[in-house]
């Protein structure tokens, strides 16, 4: 009798300490991964772009009709969310769906201006294959290179006055967002953003 | 009244009272090391209380893992037990004090300085409750235990308190942590 209980009290306390090390594991584990979630925001690349200056001026015909002006004061006082895509690029094409919500749900305060370049033929067969027919689209060299766009998809949010807000490289719904807040928020990027309240 | 009695039987148990105040040991010798492996970084943590006077910071920072180890070795002996529990219980309601204080004066520390350095500790309401409910444990080691000789038996359970004791607290530390960081990421 003694025997049994001292067996099953010592097999008790094993599987006890067992427990609480996977209560811990578990418990750090949720830890880890809130460090892991942690907003990192759209990657500003652009040397030549920088927030707070003037966006350079433009206005190019957009390929679904009339024309699009970029830079100094817009006239139904909204911010432009310009949106440097290509055709062949994947991850530009996940991301349309993310843009048309956008579109729909900040109507009032932003236009989002999709802009890319090369071949007339293949952005009207892109723009058919995905109804993108509702975006300003604008097809020149000149934008991006005056953005000196390097890898994309790229944003850029312009305010209603012509301004530079913010900007970066766009690969998912929160990176897009990401510009949007940094622009409630009154900050050139995010990762300004968590410098400012690092401390 | 039976279920009182065989709590209070329990709780003046030699199994119990050697168990917790073992931990306890455990608990104040680790945060010693800590302190005392890394002093400039604990001079830091404490003069960003903003408590002690500029003057009295360098006796300070070392006077208080100095307690702490004094604290820890004489938990050990039965002699020196319930002075020890008393040192134990003024750092332990000092701590919360000084969090509390800190907390109510608006200023956000990074790290308490108070854990094992393993988890970043921001400084929060949970580790004052946390300290306060560490103080009335300790409060269990100044009643004198029951007179009962110890069997093999009973160094196995002795073995095993102290050891979900300090897992419970690690495992307490790590919970009031991720609070903190889920507060912050989601804005609640």
């Amino acid at each position: 009798m003694i025997d049994t209980l001292l067996i099953s009290n010592i097999v008790s306390w094993i599987f006890m300490v067992g427990l609480s090390v996977v209560v811990f594991a578990l418990a750090r584990q949720i830890g880890v991964m809130h460090e892991r979630i942690k907003p990192v925001g759209a990657l500003s690349l652009g040397k030549v772009i920088k927030a707070g200056e003037a966006a350079p001026q433009f206005t190019l015909p957009s390929l679904n009709g009339g024309s699009v002006v970029l830079g100094g004061h817009a006239p139904l006082s909204q911010s432009t969310l310009l949106f440097f895509l290509s055709p062949t690029c994947p991850v530009c094409k996940t991301l349309l769906p993310v843009l048309k919500s956008v579109q729909d749900h900040e109507t009032g305060w932003l236009r989002v201006v999709l802009a890319s370049d090369g071949k007339e033929a293949e952005h009207m067969a892109f723009i058919r294959e995905h109804r993108l027919e509702d975006f300003p689209y604008l097809n020149s060299t000149e934008v991006g290179m005056a953005y000196q766009i390097a890898k994309l998809p790229y944003g850029v949010l312009i305010s209603s006055e012509g301004v530079v807000v913010s900007h970066g490289l766009i690969n998912n719904r929160e990176h897009l967002e990401s510009l949007i807040e940094a622009k409630m928020l009154g900050f050139a990027s995010v990762q300004e953003l968590h410098r400012a309240t690092a401390h | 009244m039976k279920s009182n009695a065989i709590l209070l039987a329990i709780l003046t148990d030699p199994v119990f009272v050697m168990a917790v105040s073992f931990s306890f040991a455990m608990l104040f010798l680790s945060a010693a090391c800590h302190k005392f492996t890394d002093l400039p970084k604990f001079r830091s943590v404490l003069g960003g209380y903003d408590l002690i006077p500029e003057k009295l910071l360098s006796m300070a920072h070392l006077l208080i893992p100095a307690l702490e180890t004094a604290v820890a070795m004489a938990l050990l002996t039965a002699g020196t037990r319930q002075v020890a529990a008393l040192g134990a219980i003024s750092l332990l309601l000092l701590y919360a004090f000084a969090m509390l204080l800190s907390i109510r004066n608006g200023r956000t520390l990074q790290d308490c300085g108070c854990s094992l350095g393993a988890v970043k500790q921001p400084v929060v309401v949970g580790l004052v409750v946390r300290n306060m409910g560490y103080a009335m444990l300790a409060v269990l080691l100044l009643v004198s235990p029951s007179a009962r000789a110890l069997e093999g038996m009973d160094l196995i359970s002795v073995a095993g308190l102290v050891l979900m004791l300090s897992l419970f607290y690690a495992i307490a530390n790590v919970l009031i942590a991720n609070q903190h960081t889920s507060r912050e990421l989601f804005h609640d």
